[in-house]
């Protein structure tokens, strides 16, 4: 019987600060065992924990796409326990992965569909590996077009940003980098909140266009209202949770909004089928 | 009228008596406080939903006010349900729940303008594990009714630190709903003799007797926190046993961890525990939890004359240092 | 189905018997209380128990199961790699436990055990288990039982129900598991048959289906508690989560974790990792929703701040998310452990019926 308490043993590879301020710091982690590779086959949205033997272990959304093989990627805030001793590591040490965990995002759906990608702060991670993947030259035909807003409080709290400097430069997809502030003089991207940038940039709503929102609570409170207004459908809405999580498979019981599990049922749910639950996130 | 339940055996027809004129006195006041806007809440205890069980209940009009009542059930410490309110509130306070109300006032967790207390004589708590007992009788028996109402109370019946109580009357109230019991006058030999003889047994005890004695108490203990939870004293935003960083204690079901839980948790009360015994009536697997605390309840007698909550006027000893303290215990 | 009666004179010589080729867990008096627990050779379950305070759910779900040991010795083969801790996973019989705390395993089966993930600890101790079932002739007064799909005589759960008969033991044989056990204590012959050559045990005959019927429909008749969970079905998870009684019920609630431990059915748990020096181990906990400590983010943020929002979390999960998830009425077998031991008398019985009844 497979046991899906037990973690792959991963030896970290890389370790990057990902902001200014260093409270991120990426991860790249590759397999002990190469076969272990191939058993965490996951998709863009899926999270996994990350097992610290002696310290326990977080759920964190996998931040590397699908499409990028021989490694798999994290991005880190250091929050509690567990992240402030990651946070210590040093590439060579060797830990745990257990996953993949949760669903993903709708990618069956979402073929031939627009997507407008919404992203906050420090929760762009799975959205990274979101547009990674549909990047990908045999992925980027089966979808529509696709617009991204990304914000973050200062330019130097912008997550991945040699990426998105390429990304902002290409034409199969529309980047919108907005930072709350700056007073960088040459800062040449969009200067306000996400969900005032979105009321501008984002495509007309219709049925052939989906919105992907991943931010902290705040974000996605305001830009509900302005997605409303736009008049997308709250089936036409995507949005991933996040909760306090220990099993990852369902079984804890600790995560659940309504009889929904966020680790197994989520992260990702539409708002449609949030208006059902109760806001216990 | 006034009984004193510890000299003389009651049966329950006579308590009933005290019981339905306390209840009809705290329904009155409780009416009175709400209509007269002197407060927003009344906090006491309403029927359980089994015989011999109570509940305690938020009032918060006056027409409700008849759900309340008053017995010898009447366990948990109400001072419990008052930490960190922030309107107005009315609690029914026997002795020691009035003793804890001192506590929180002392402690800055609660005002004294916010708190209008209807003080309760009290007879003394019956035992829960006695109650548990009765309440073994199979279902279908119409006649345990019956025989409750015919259930004498005397000493024996009484929980264990009401048998010892020190304070029965509230040591501060706005108003009384009987005239006060009679309290027995202790001298402080009596005191450390009879108050404290379960601790005094365990003092007695040679040291690995007394380490198999407390591992052998808390080996069905399931870290439940049902005494910490119902003691007004435990109000720590984070306890010590739900830190993680640093986490001091284990959370599996090691005998370190629960030792660690119990003793640790006796010497945060050590100066403030009133020997309520909400602690041990919580408590669902029987532990004498009490048998902790009220080593240090004795400690402070006996080093500093203190006992917790018999006074707004006085710092507890913990908190304060006088160049008389009893300084032996510094080696 | 098979019922054969047993002499309780030759009872506790096959209990024995069966030792070796299971090993045993009963009910047994634990200072105060009865607990179940694996008995110690020699040792007898307590067939004349009343109800063991705690339940037995700890034998397939401890309160503390440590799943992976490791080493932080960088100097250590396979350091910082989990390895399994040692099982044992051969046959065991749990005799004595009640028909409802039987069946309040087939309810944790539906989380631990299901299309998408298998917990093994929980799997293996529950396939490696046999229950033999003692029938409940007087259910206590905290006893609703049958208002929870199960009852005193519920053999649904269970390998063979046991039924107190006078001098005997009537064993209702369900499965090929419980014949198993049955054999292994010499209560059949060598071939699993019933012909008499048992001293002591006999084929039960026609009446004695009456016999049990009898003595089942005394039995629930002596229940008198009911609950009805049948219009939570049909309200929305949002009427009854925002209806306005919760801070009322949840008022005199301590948020402690009794109800939740000595419940059958409670299966949230924790993992938490414990080292000793460079030794470490992993374990899965019993947790309670009922401790801010269960939902709080490492940000600080609880989904569940106040403790009304705990207690609500608690019946909400067992009396409508869960019979919304898994369409097999409650997360509750109406053992009335939680009624009899909460501190402050928080009563599901009265809960229940209030979400099921009130606006």
């Amino acid at each position: 019987m497979h046991n899906p308490y037990k973690p792959y043993p991963v030896r970290i590879d890389d370790i990057q600060i990902a902001t200014e301020d260093k409270s991120l710091r990426t991860f790249k982690f590759v397999f002990l065992d190469p076969e272990d590779e191939e058993r965490f086959a996951y998709k863009s949205g899926q999270f996994a924990e990350l097992s610290i033997p002696g310290q326990g272990e977080i759920p964190i959304g996998i931040a590397s796409s699908p499409t990028e093989k021989g490694f798999v990627m994290f991005t880190v805030f250091r929050t509690g326990k567990v992240t402030s001793y990651l946070h210590e590591m040093k590439v060579g040490d060797i830990m745990g992965i257990r996953g993949p965990l949760g669903n993903w995002y709708p990618w069956d759906k979402l073929e031939g569909k627009n997507i407008l990608i919404i992203g906050g702060g420090f929760a762009f991670t799975t959205l990274r590996s979101s547009i990674k993947m549909v990047l990908d030259p045999p992925n980027r035909k089966k979808f529509g077009k696709i617009d991204v807003v990304y914000g973050a409080r200062t330019p130097g709290m912008l997550l991945y940003k040699e990426e998105l400097m390429e990304w902002e430069k290409r034409d199969d997809i529309n980047i919108h980098i907005t930072v709350d502030s700056t007073n960088d003089p040459n800062w040449k991207y969009h200067t306000g909140f996400v969900p005032t940038i979105t009321e501008k940039v984002a495509p007309p709503a219709d049925n052939d266009t989906y919105a992907i929102i991943c931010g902290p609570p705040i974000m996605i409170k305001f830009t509900q209202p302005v997605l409303d207004k736009l008049g997308y459908e709250h089936d036409h809405i995507i949005m991933s949770l996040e909760n306090r999580m220990k099993c990852g498979i369902g079984m804890c019981g600790r995560c659940n909004i309504g009889k929904e599990l966020v680790c197994k049922d989520g992260p990702v749910f539409t708002l449609e089928q949030l208006n059902k639950t109760p806001r216990e996130y | 009228m006034t009984m004193n339940i510890n000299q003389s055996d009651i049966n329950k027809k006579q308590i009933d008596i005290i019981n339905q004129q306390y209840t009809e006195k705290i329904r009155e006041s409780a009416k009175k406080v709400l209509l007269e806007k002197k407060v927003d809440v009344v906090i006491g205890f309403k029927n359980g939903t089994e015989p011999m069980t109570t509940e305690p209940c938020l009032i918060n009009k006056a027409s409700d006010a008849d759900k309340l009542i008053w017995n010898e059930h009447c366990r948990l410490n109400l001072a419990n349900y008052v930490k960190g309110r922030k309107d107005k509130a009315a609690v029914v306070a026997k002795g020691c729940d009035s003793r804890n109300l001192v506590n929180h006032i002392i402690e800055h967790q609660i005002k004294r303008e916010n708190l209008y207390i209807i003080g309760v004589p009290c007879n003394g708590m019956v035992d829960k594990s006695l109650n548990l007992k009765e309440l073994k009788v199979e279902a279908e028996s119409d006649t345990m009714q019956e025989n409750l109402d015919l259930f004498p109370i005397n000493r024996d019946m009484l929980q264990d630190n009401c048998k010892t109580c020190i304070k029965r009357n509230p040591v501060i109230f706005d108003e009384m709903i009987a005239e006060p019991v009679k309290e027995r006058e202790w001298t402080k030999e009596e005191k450390l003799k009879e108050s404290f003889e379960s601790v005094n047994k365990i003092e007695a005890m040679a040291e690995s007797d007394r380490w198999s004695f407390f591992n052998d108490m808390l080996s069905s203990c399931t870290r439940c926190y049902a005494c910490r939870n119902a003691c007004p004293l435990c109000y720590c935003p984070t306890c010590f046993v739900d830190e993680s960083r640093p986490q001091w204690v284990g959370k599996g079901t090691d005998l370190i961890d629960v030792r660690t839980y119990h003793f640790l948790r006796a010497f945060h009360c050590a100066g403030r525990c009133t020997d309520c015994g909400a602690c041990e009536a919580a408590c669902p697997m029987n532990i004498k939890v009490r048998l902790f605390t009220k080593k240090l309840d004795k400690e402070c007698f006996e080093n500093f004359g203190w006992e917790a909550g018999m006074s707004l006027d006085e710092r507890p000893p913990l908190d304060v240092y006088k160049v008389n303290d009893n300084a032996n215990f510094i080696r | 189905m098979k019922i054969i009666k047993i002499d309780k004179k030759i009872w506790s010589d096959g209990v024995e018997k069966s030792r070796d080729s299971y090993r045993l867990i009963g009910p047994v008096k634990d200072r105060e209380f009865h607990q179940f627990r694996e008995l110690a050779k020699g040792e007898q379950p307590d067939m004349n128990y009343k109800n063991s305070r705690l339940s037995p759910k700890s034998i397939a779900f401890p309160q503390s199961e440590t799943m992976f040991i490791y080493d932080l010795d960088e100097k250590a083969e396979e350091h910082h790699i989990m390895q399994d801790a040692e099982k044992d996973y051969s046959p065991r019989a749990v005799i004595g436990i009640r028909p409802y705390d039987a069946k309040a395993f087939k309810i944790l089966d539906l989380n631990f055990n299901n299309s998408d993930y298998q917990d093994p600890y929980w799997v293996n101790a529950y396939n490696c288990t046999t229950f033999i079932s003692l029938a409940v002739n007087s259910p206590d007064k905290f006893d609703f039982s049958t208002s929870c799909a199960t009852g005193p005589f519920d053999d649904s759960a269970v390998d063979v129900l046991l039924v107190d008969y006078n001098d005997s033991y009537l064993a209702k044989i369900m499965t090929d598991k419980g014949l198993a056990w049955l054999n292994a204590a010499g209560f059949t012959t060598k071939n699993g048959e019933i012909d008499g050559a048992v001293t002591g045990v006999s084929e039960a005959g026609e009446d004695i289906y009456e016999i049990i019927e009898k003595l089942k429909a005394d039995a629930e008749s002596k229940i008198r508690s009911k609950i009805s969970f049948d219009k939570i079905k049909e309200k929305s998870i949002l009427d009854i989560f925002n209806a306005p009684f919760w801070e009322d019920i949840a008022f005199a609630c301590l948020n402690c974790g009794t109800c939740t431990y000595s419940c059958p059915t409670c299966w949230c748990f924790d993992i938490q990792d414990e080292t000793n020096g460079r030794k470490g181990i992993r374990q899965k906990n019993w947790d309670s929703c009922m401790t801010p400590l269960f939902t709080v983010h490492a940000t600080g943020h609880n989904p569940r701040h106040n403790d009304w929002e705990r207690t609500r979390q608690r019946f909400m999960h067992k009396l409508k998310y869960f019979q919304d998830k898994y369409n097999q009425g409650i997360m509750c077998v109406g053992c009335g452990r939680c009624v009899e031991q909460c501190p402050a008398n928080i009563d599901i019985r009265n809960i229940c019926n209030q979400m099921n009844n009130g606006e």
